[in-house]
């Protein structure tokens, strides 16, 4: 097949007029803002000590910050979280109201595979979900073939974001 | 003397009220410092990662060779992100424990490439695994049910493939992803035996180049995906054996919903060249269907079919079939333990049914 390497050439070419851009599908103030009618408050913070670090524990499997931000107007919180999925974090947005998840939406991702969890067939499934315990979400989220790491990171950062919810919203 | 009291407390309400408002914007910034979005609490802010898997087997049963217990692969990945586009990623496996001069095992460099977002599309530049198949690309044993790899992903698409040169990705629709890719070929040998033409980019012949597309329709809970693998000269023009035209096609259907999981392949060679058209090697093909079924979350229970035949383009009867059930039983979701039972069946009578068992432990992290 000696044509080939000519066509591998010509593709050479071809990739380097492109440039670069970041995986950044939604900027995570533009989030923020769009929950809040443009605005952007000034965010509320949680610290993570005493029951509330033991919580993160089970549910990240981890140790986590000291502090983690939230933005509020009383009624729903706004949560950015991070969460490594197989070697990078997946930044993502969670929006809770009456304990409920009402959005989730994936704004920077670094891995290298499994960026189908962006999609909102897939996000969607957790719109409604409740915390059942504090490990279980009310319901089974489907993930994504390939992609199993970024899913079980996107569903504890859900468990996560509902768990800080209540601490904060009682 | 009134003034100069009011003086003294004013002066003092004053200086602690400014103090005050000090302590707050302290600890306002003492806050924010601590949970700055980027600074990063754990490995988050590491530029560079490692993860990896491994598996130790048991094989017994009724079967021709002696039971046996392996370290079947122990595998670590180094990763390095160079920015947010450009992404560095290796595999470096040792199989069968001990690797050299008479030694079971071999030390193998899987992957070894360049990942890099053009935004409307990727590139990998490098050593990399063939997209193909359902275990090929993603094959840690705890995502997957039985001890072994099933045998149509071993001797059709002769898991695991990689090979060297370039390939792009591209979704062009929600979920809807095409990979297209060229790349360095194998080099089939005259017994036809298609897992013996890896040449693993270990100093390997490539007079001829082969490429790879493969279209992929991901929603949640369910993949399906269809690959055509092509190359014009699949012994890589040797003097005593060349001419053979690969063409390799595989389906596959991967549901898992639930507790439920369901995966289906399909996979074909055709390799056009005299010799094998004589001996039915011109037609290797086969297909397996998994059912498994979790009846705890960390308990899991699959039965599956399979068949494949590499000499299928003759009359004779050829075919290994295969059926396969057992247990996963999962200490976390990263750490499985594994049994499982098989029953060989070979067409070609001459050849003895087996009875296989199979344990195993595996992890990935």
């Amino acid at each position: 097949m000696t044509i080939l390497p000519r066509i591998l050439f010509t593709l050479l070419v071809f990739l380097l007029s492109f440039n670069l851009k970041a995986e950044t599908y939604l900027e995570p103030e533009v989030f923020i803002k769009n929950e809040f009618n443009g605005d952007l408050p000034k965010s509320s913070k949680i610290w993570i000590r005493g029951e509330v670090k033991e919580g993160f524990k089970k549910i990240m499997n981890r140790k986590g910050r000291k502090i983690i931000k939230y933005w509020t107007d009383g009624e729903k919180t706004v949560w950015i979280l991070e969460e490594i999925g197989k070697a990078r974090p997946i930044t993502t947005g969670y929006v809770v109201k009456n304990k409920q998840i009402t959005k989730v939406r994936v704004l920077v991702f670094r891995e290298t595979h499994g960026y189908e969890v962006r999609h909102p067939t897939y996000t969607s499934q957790f719109e409604g979900a409740t915390l059942e315990s504090m490990t279980e979400l009310d319901r089974d989220i489907d993930g994504i073939a390939g992609a199993t790491l970024s899913h079980w990171a996107l569903e504890k950062m859900a468990k996560l974001a509902l768990y800080l919810d209540s601490k904060v919203m009682n | 003397m009134y003034s100069r009291l009011f003086a003294l407390v004013a002066g003092i309400l004053f200086s602690i009220t400014g103090y005050t408002q000090t302590i707050e914007e302290r600890l306002d910034a003492l806050e924010e410092a601590i949970s700055d979005d980027s600074e990063m609490d754990y490995s988050l802010g590491s530029q560079t990662s490692i993860g990896g898997y491994g598996e130790l087997h048991y094989n017994g049963g009724n079967t021709t060779k002696d039971d046996q217990i392996d370290i079947h692969r122990f595998v670590i990945f180094l990763g390095h992100d160079y920015s947010d586009t450009v992404k560095f990623f290796s595999e470096f496996e040792i199989e069968h424990s001990i690797a050299g001069e008479g030694q079971p095992g071999e030390v193998e460099m899987e992957q070894m490439y360049v990942d890099v977002d053009y935004g409307t599309f990727n590139a990998k530049y490098g050593v990399f695994l063939i997209p193909i198949g359902i275990l090929n690309e993603t094959h840690e044993p705890d995502t997957f049910y039985g001890v072994e790899r099933n045998g149509v992903e071993k001797n059709i698409i002769p898991s695991t493939w990689w090979e060297g040169g370039i390939m792009l990705s591209r979704e062009v629709g929600e979920g809807l992803n095409i990979d297209a890719g060229i790349h360095s070929g194998m080099q089939i040998p005259d017994s036809g035996k298609v897992r013996s033409g890896r040449q693993k980019v270990g100093s390997a012949v490539n007079n001829d180049w082969a490429g790879t597309i493969r279209l992929k329709k991901t929603t949640p809970g369910l993949e399906y995906a269809f690959t055509y693998h092509k190359q014009t000269d699949a012994a890589q023009s040797q003097d005593d054996f060349n001419g053979l035209a690969a063409t390799l096609m595989s389906g596959h259907m991967d549901y898992n919903k639930g507790p439920l999981s369901i995966q289906a392949l399909y996979a074909e060679w055709d390799l056009r060249h005299p010799d094998f058209d004589a001996n039915g090697k011109d037609k290797q093909n086969g297909y397996y269907l998994t059912f498994g079924y979790k009846v705890k979350e960390n308990v899991g229970i699959f039965v599956r079919s399979e068949m494949y035949d590499t000499t299928a383009g003759d009359t004779e009867d050829s075919a290994v079939n295969t059926e396969t059930f057992g247990v996963n039983y999962y200490i976390h979701p990263r750490v499985v333990l594994k049994l499982d039972f098989q029953n060989v069946n070979y067409d070609d009578t001459s050849k003895e049914d087996q009875s296989v068992f199979n344990l195993g432990f595996g992890f990935s992290y």
